[in-house]
């Protein structure tokens, strides 16, 4: 499991995409706690976690899904359809497949976050680890989402297709719930993080039991997949 | 101790049975070859017993194990129609594959898998750049990097050049004198009969035959040759009371120069034929047996291949 965590971890690094989506969350982050800081030059005192890490707990709910399934999409779908998948399933279980490639995937992100919570820490002054703990499990949830996907996808062109309706259904469906008081769609947001990233962080451990179980059906789906 | 043990295994594709009802097993330090024409369900076969698809239904034990992920650090598999990663070179390759399956090999264990199957020279070199050849042996590097005890071979000389192809021989051989049991699926029965200790013909997603070489050509009561080379004087009569002799006793003969060619049952005939030929003051030079090639054995039958 851990070599095969390392490797997407390494490999996720390695493409130019990964890299533009980095730059791009860590120039959000930047920008916005810049500007937090001229205001807190100009109209006293706004110190607070929410002011400086408003840029990227905004970029990660916006776009955070989108992201994650733009680059792990195919991580099961692309590597079953070349078959290079028939070299790591005789190796070692599915179940350790599924689990490296969701920990090297969650591993990347959360890197990712730490990488712009400490450029923008560099400016604040200070650590928002409950900003980082929010995005991180948030992101566990994409991860295990887009793995989902990717281990019912035949090709990587499919679960591209899926992975990107998923990214822009749930956080509509989730805002969706702000207006629409229909009874289904208010349940489908206890299915999402998107409500409990707005309450307190007492509540994370509900969406790591989601993301758990969104990983679950994976490794099952995934085990009784013939490739 | 049954190496594989496979009982009532099936495998569907929609309404298509590829595998129907396989029964069989394999004992240990056995080269099992499993011959069959493309389409015959080998492959399937073998994907199943390795983990790559799942069976519609039956039950199968590899290593006293049935569950198959007990042994993957036990067992070796060189999968058909596989891809790799090519931005790996040859060395990481294993270093990687050998990582997954628990196994941390040394350098000098990684250099000398790949000097075993011939790509000590490519070790830096990119996936990219390999012949299919070069990843062929590489599949088969990444299967016995463990010294496995049990060895799945899918096709292993399937595209590879000649040198390869015995080269590939050589070394199953090599791996089974050292202990290893090694199942092997090909459709080419040269291979087979050099290599296998034991043959399984496939057809229409059932064992149609199984046995030894020997086995299976008795089965089919394929003939052996006598090739007898005679004195170059013979004379007009004893040439006829030779040929009347050999129309009564095997029918199946024919002169080519000084060489009496004759087609027996049995290695019991071949003192019958040279007592008779001493009989007649015939000088003999040499004797051979040759039996035919598993390849004329079912062509000849119309078997299976």
């Amino acid at each position: 499991m851990w070599a095969i965590s390392t490797h997407e971890f390494k490999n996720l690094f390695k493409s130019i995409k990964a890299i533009v989506i980095v730059v791009f969350l860590t120039g959000m982050s930047l920008l916005v706690a810049s500007l937090a800081e001229n205001f807190a030059n100009q109209f006293g005192d706004i110190n607070t976690e929410g002011h400086y890490t408003a840029g990227l707990s905004a970029t990660i709910i916006f776009f955070g899904m989108l992201f994650v399934f733009i680059l792990s999409h195919d991580t099961i779908s692309s590597e079953a359809q070349n078959r290079t998948m028939r070299f790591l399933v005789n190796k070692t279980s599915r179940r350790s497949i599924v689990m490296g490639k969701a920990l090297g995937i969650t591993l990347f992100w959360l890197t990712s976050v730490l990488i712009s919570l400490v450029i923008v820490s560099l400016v604040a002054k200070q650590f928002f680890f409950e900003t980082f703990l929010q995005c991180s499990v948030f992101l566990f949830y994409g991860a295990c989402t887009a793995l989902l996907i990717s281990s019912l996808s035949k090709k990587g062109s499919e679960s591209l297709f899926f992975g990107i309706i998923v990214s822009i259904l749930l956080p509509a469906i989730s805002f969706a719930t702000v207006f629409i008081d229909t009874v289904w769609i208010q349940w489908v947001k206890y299915l999402t993080p998107y409500y409990y990233m707005d309450l307190s962080i007492a509540y994370l451990p509900i969406v790591c039991l989601l993301s758990i179980i969104i990983l679950t059906v994976s490794i099952k789906i995934f085990e009784r997949r013939d490739l | 101790m049954n190496i594989i043990e496979v009982n009532d295994l099936s495998k569907s594709f929609g309404n298509k049975n590829v595998v129907n009802g396989i029964t069989m097993k394999v004992n240990k330090g056995e080269i099992y070859g499993f011959l069959g024409r493309n389409g015959a369900g080998k492959s399937t076969f073998i994907n199943m017993l390795t983990g790559i698809i799942n069976p519609s239904s039956g039950s199968f034990s590899l290593l006293g194990e049935d569950k198959i992920d007990r042994v993957k650090n036990r067992i070796g598999v060189l999968p058909d129609y596989s891809s790799f990663y090519d931005s790996m070179t040859a060395y990481n390759h294993l270093r990687f594959f050998s990582r997954i399956q628990g196994f941390n090999p040394t350098k000098e264990i990684i250099e000398h898998t790949l000097e075993t199957v011939g790509l000590e020279k490519a070790k830096k070199k990119k996936l990219s750049q390999f012949s299919f050849g070069m990843k062929k042996k590489l599949g088969i590097a990444q299967a016995i990097i463990n010294e496995p005890e049990l060895l799945f071979l899918d096709e292993p000389t399937s595209g590879v050049d000649v040198e390869s192809a015995i080269q590939i021989k050589e070394l199953i051989d090599k791996l089974n004198k050292n202990g290893q049991t090694i199942f092997m699926t090909s459709h080419n029965l040269n291979e087979v009969e050099d290599i296998c200790t034991k043959i399984g013909i496939m057809k229409n997603g059932e064992i149609h035959s199984e046995g030894t070489l020997r086995e299976l050509k008795t089965t089919y009561q394929s003939s052996l040759t006598a090739q007898i080379k005679v004195g170059p004087a013979i004379n007009k009569h004893a040439r006829q009371e030779i040929d009347q002799f050999l129309n009564n006793e095997f029918q199946q003969f024919d002169w080519e120069d000084n060489r009496l060619i004759v087609n027996i049952q049995e290695e019991d005939d071949i003192p019958v034929l040279i007592r008779m030929l001493i009989n007649k003051k015939i000088d003999i030079y040499s004797v051979h047996l040759i039996e035919p090639t598993l390849e004329e054995v079912f062509l000849e039958r119309d078997v299976a291949i």
